[in-house]
């Protein structure tokens, strides 16, 4: 290994350049063209990765694969949080080093916000709730965290001690964000966050996490159909079809300039404004 | 001295495969070479490919043959004084995210942003990316706004709203928030009254004063006059310079090709 190393030019040592996560022929497949075939990947911090495609083409079951949700049949997922760590293969380490992982450096944003939140605990509770997980007792400070968390995702501090269920779409959406990024994690997965929004509600959604990609360096994976979504989002995309990735590159180029004869019909099928 | 970016026989052929493969050529063998602190007219008719060359140059169209050279800064450990070329046909998304976040410049035709961003805001976002505090960013979002005419009470707001002249100076400002040593300009003055035109000359001449590379698309003729250095003919796919340059840019191709 330590000749590797020596042989890599110069960047490939610069720990700011080191990927974040890595996908290496991973698969997973319930039929032939159902889930999805070898996939390779890397991801960096403060990048956006768009996995677009029809329904059924494989892009939620790589998502819950490369977040930890689900064990590929091959391959591996390897998660490195920074250069002093040692880099961990996510389906090789036992079950509780993975929930531990998970629960410190992963957010995952659901489609439908309450597959993401407690209905029956407030909207502070419901992001102080996962600092707990860490290991915050302080209540003054978590609630202050909480209060700071809902104003950063422009929900009224009035509503603190509301229960979610009393929440519109675009406010739980909202608050299941501030749920997932109130820990500090490293890499968000989200699954259409902004599916079932209005238009005025998904443009700030898009802007509030295009602000915190910003901030907090953080890396996304984001599950979408809506191109424009990828487009004003992500720096790569990935088209797949049929459980296969059938091309990828930077976002821009891939929709202005697509080469498979897929890519072509999805990006010449989007209405014109 | 040395070109900024060199590009080498670029060809660009549409393949549409769900119109019976029909195939397009854009760009034929076009051979250009830039150097800092001028600025090259992309010339030619409607449809020979002007607005093609430069999403080229940006790396928005994959180039199919040729190469695509542009300068990089050279290392600041090792003390080689020669400069290293990374060719963009060949590159990688990150390294190409890279160089439009500090390296290229580009102000499309149309304002494309995320909706409810305020105007300051959109100016801003360049240099914040580029780790400017943000009270600087701000400063010169101000700047850059003002001098574009602007009116101050739009600055808070999303450019949704906003005129097309307007909009398109917003975009303006954003393309010259940061210092890029490369700037891609598809039309900026399409949509501009003559005041606000002439302040955009003001800026591409600053730009060309502090050393910037400047490739660009003008159909005002006046405008053009003010800006350019040299045209760059999109029929011939070359421009004169390039070849009275001939043993310079051989050089270049042969140490890095």
């Amino acid at each position: 290994m330590d000749n590797l190393a020596q042989a890599l030019p110069a960047q490939f040592n610069d720990p700011a350049e080191a990927p974040l996560l890595r996908a290496e022929g991973l698969s997973k497949l319930y039929a032939p063209g159902k889930g999805f075939e070898p996939v390779n990947l890397n991801l960096f911090p403060g990048e956006v990765l768009a996995i677009v495609g029809e329904s059924g083409s494989g892009k939620t079951t790589l998502l819950k694969t490369l977040s930890g949700r689900l064990e590929p049949q091959q391959g591996e997922v390897i998660y490195q949080g920074n250069s002093q760590m040692p880099a961990a293969s996510l389906y090789q380490i036992s079950e509780a080093a993975r929930r531990q992982l998970m629960r410190a450096d992963f957010g995952i944003v659901h489609q439908h916000p309450m597959d993401g939140l407690r209905p029956r605990i407030s909207a502070g509770g419901n992001i102080g709730e996962r600092l707990m997980e860490v290991g915050a007792r302080n209540y003054a400070d978590i609630r202050r965290q909480a209060l700071n968390w809902l104003t950063a995702v422009e929900i009224g501090a009035d509503r603190i001690d509301d229960l979610p269920i009393t929440f519109s779409g675009g406010m739980q959406q909202r608050l299941q964000i501030a749920r997932n990024l109130v820990t500090h994690p490293k890499l968000v997965f989200m699954d259409e966050p902004t599916g079932g929004l209005d238009v005025s509600v998904q443009a700030r959604l898009l802007d509030l996490i295009r602000n915190l990609v910003t901030e907090l360096n953080l890396a996304v994976v984001i599950v979408t159909h809506d191109l424009a979504v990828a487009r004003l989002l992500a720096h790569r995309i990935m088209v797949m079809k049929q459980g296969q990735v059938v091309e990828t590159g930077l976002t821009d180029r891939v929709l202005d300039d697509p080469q498979h004869a897929y890519t072509q019909l999805l990006v010449s099928s989007v209405l014109q404004q | 001295m040395e070109p900024f970016m060199v590009a080498k026989n670029i060809n660009k052929t549409f393949v549409l495969h769900n119109q019976g493969a029909a195939s397009l050529a854009v760009l034929q063998q076009q051979n250009l070479a830039i150097y800092a602190g001028e600025c090259v007219v992309l010339n030619g008719s409607s449809g020979s490919g002007k607005s093609s060359l430069l999403r080229t140059l940006y790396g928005n169209y994959q180039v199919d043959q040729g190469e695509l050279l542009i300068r990089q800064p050279a290392h600041q450990q090792s003390d080689q004084t020669e400069s290293t070329w990374l060719d963009m046909a060949t590159a990688s998304p990150r390294q190409i995210i890279k160089l439009r976040q500090q390296t290229i410049g580009w102000v499309s035709q149309f304002l494309r942003v995320i909706p409810r961003l305020s105007a300051l805001d959109i100016v801003m976002q360049p240099q914040l990316e580029n780790g400017i505090p943000r009270e600087q960013a701000k400063e010169k979002a101000q700047h850059l706004l003002r001098t574009l005419n602007v009116p101050e009470h739009l600055w808070q707001l999303a450019p949704a709203t906003f005129s097309g002249g307007e909009q398109q100076r917003v975009n303006i400002a954003r393309g010259f928030a940061v210092d890029y040593p490369l700037l891609l300009l598809d039309e900026p003055t399409a949509s501009l009254d003559q005041h606000n035109a002439e302040q955009v000359i003001m800026l591409i001449n600053q730009a060309k004063a502090r050393g910037a590379a400047i490739v660009g698309i003008f159909h005002d003729t006046w405008v053009r006059d003010q800006v350019a250095d040299r045209l760059h003919h999109m029929s011939s796919g070359t421009d004169s310079a390039v070849y009275q340059n001939q043993t310079e840019f051989q050089s270049i191709s042969d140490r890095v090709g």
